[in-house]
């Protein structure tokens, strides 16, 4: 078998990404040789309309994610916004105290748990 | 010396750039004919016998005939830039499966494919789309990111079950190479055969959504947003883009057929069994998207999430949560 039988995957992740950039350099070659250099100045496509109908061409970085957080995930995002960021910081107070609480009952029935099996 | 020679060999044709074009091509040839066929139509006809060359001619026209066509807005150089480098991560992390007659190896190397597969080649995608601004283009990115946050996952816990089980006790654990040569043993396994189903479809549903099939077409969704996060790549880019999106459907196909379904084992790759076996598990894989595409209108984003939820990271969380059950408890 030939190849390189890394100890480690840190040598993997290395060797890949070296070899990953050879690649790159022979795509690169081939793909200049091969491809058409004309460019065409066009506008952007927005339906044969001008760009004066849109108030930005490019919606904000804060929409990327609207799908998920919007409607996939709308349940989860209703109950941050009406129980934790109601604007009252006891409601906040509630929140973290009752995760923090539960996380620590955790902590303690694992502990209890590692300590008797030793 | 010779070592030197059999790389070069697996980076420049076998399973290398050569290799992988040619069956990124194939395979888009395949599930273009079989779609036509599967809607009364006929699908790739004119060039090459059963129209086996259209979807070559079609990247050659795209890269070595048409213009590409820009904007004030472009930046047409570091879209180009991302594509290549896309596609050489993909035709690198085929270095780690047994199908490379030089292979790159070591523990947790899976996490390796996955940094390749999952982190290069959709930022890839993203910084060319974004690099070619637009309205459509800017939802059509929403859409691809909103989808990566849940098919990313899903890809890696699908994979990362079998993978698990099969590299377990080879001494090299969470090998691609070792978990290759293992999977099929872990379906004669009563206790694993589940855990291997369970991956089996949750990895079916990522492949369906990392191709951009019907149900799950809303990033690009034709007509709705003409051609979202593609709608300003032309000439040599979209060239560039679409095999860039048939090698990702190739090498997702190939990752099931091999860590999930076993590859040609328990025969060698070199004998006629083990390529004949390896060649139907890939096709079976492909067939099955194919037909799924065919089956399925397109889902609203929230719809095509909560099904690649439902059927795609609960199923790899639960198939995980059995196999790490078996080998630690």
């Amino acid at each position: 078998m030939y190849g390189l039988i890394a100890g480690d995957p840190g040598t993997v992740a290395l060797a890949l990404s070296l070899l990953m950039w050879v690649v790159f350099g022979i795509l690169a070659i081939i793909y200049f040789v091969v491809r058409n250099n004309r460019v065409r100045r066009t506008d952007v496509y927005l339906s044969g309309e001008p760009e004066s109908i849109v108030n930005k061409l490019s919606p904000s970085p804060a929409n990327l994610y609207w799908g998920f957080l919007k409607k996939f995930a709308h349940g989860l995002y209703k109950q941050l916004r009406d129980k934790v960021h109601t604007g009252n910081l006891q409601d906040w107070v509630n929140f973290m105290a009752g995760w923090y609480g539960l996380l620590l009952i955790l902590a303690i029935i694992v502990g209890i748990i590692y300590l008797l099996k030793w | 010396m010779f070592e030197w020679v059999m790389l070069a060999i697996s980076i420049l044709v076998f399973p290398g750039i050569l290799f992988l074009i040619s069956l990124a091509l194939f395979t888009q040839w395949y599930y273009r004919k079989l779609s036509g066929r599967l809607q009364n139509r006929m699908g790739p006809t004119y060039v090459g016998p059963a129209g086996l060359l259209q979807p070559l001619m079609d990247l050659w026209k795209l890269i070595h005939v048409k213009e590409m066509a820009v904007n004030k807005y472009s930046l047409p150089s570091l879209a180009q830039f991302f594509g290549l480098l896309g596609i050489s991560a993909l035709i690198t992390s085929l270095l780690l499966f047994p199908l490379s007659p030089y292979h790159v190896t070591g523990p947790y190397d899976f996490l390796v494919f996955i940094y390749l597969v999952s982190l290069w080649v959709p930022l890839s995608m993203l910084i060319m789309s974004l690099s070619m601004p637009g309205p459509y283009t800017s939802t059509g990115v929403s859409r691809l990111l909103t989808f990566i946050t849940l098919i990313e996952p899903s890809f890696f816990a699908a994979l990362l079950a079998p993978v698990a089980l099969a590299s377990a006790r080879t001494g090299i654990p969470y090998s691609v190479l070792e978990a290759s040569k293992n999977a099929i043993y872990c379906w004669t396994n009563p206790l694993l055969l589940p855990i291997m189903i369970l991956s089996l479809i949750a990895a079916i549903v990522v492949l369906q959504a990392k191709a951009m099939f019907q149900p799950f077409n809303i990033p690009e969704a034709e007509q709705e947003i003409i051609a979202g996060y593609e709608t300003e790549f032309s000439g040599p880019l979209l060239g560039l883009a679409s095999l860039m999106h048939d090698m990702d459907i190739v090498v997702t196909a190939i990752a099931i057929t091999y860590l999930i379904l076993g590859g040609p084992y328990p025969f060698p790759h070199l004998s006629v069994p083990g390529i004949i076996l390896l060649i139907v598990k890939y096709m079976a894989v492909v067939t099955v998207a194919t037909i799924i595409k065919n089956a399925f209108g397109r889902y609203r984003i929230e719809q095509a999430l909560n099904t690649i939820f439902k059927y795609a990271l609960i199923p790899a969380i639960v198939a995980l949560i059995l196999a790490m059950i078996y080998l630690y408890a």
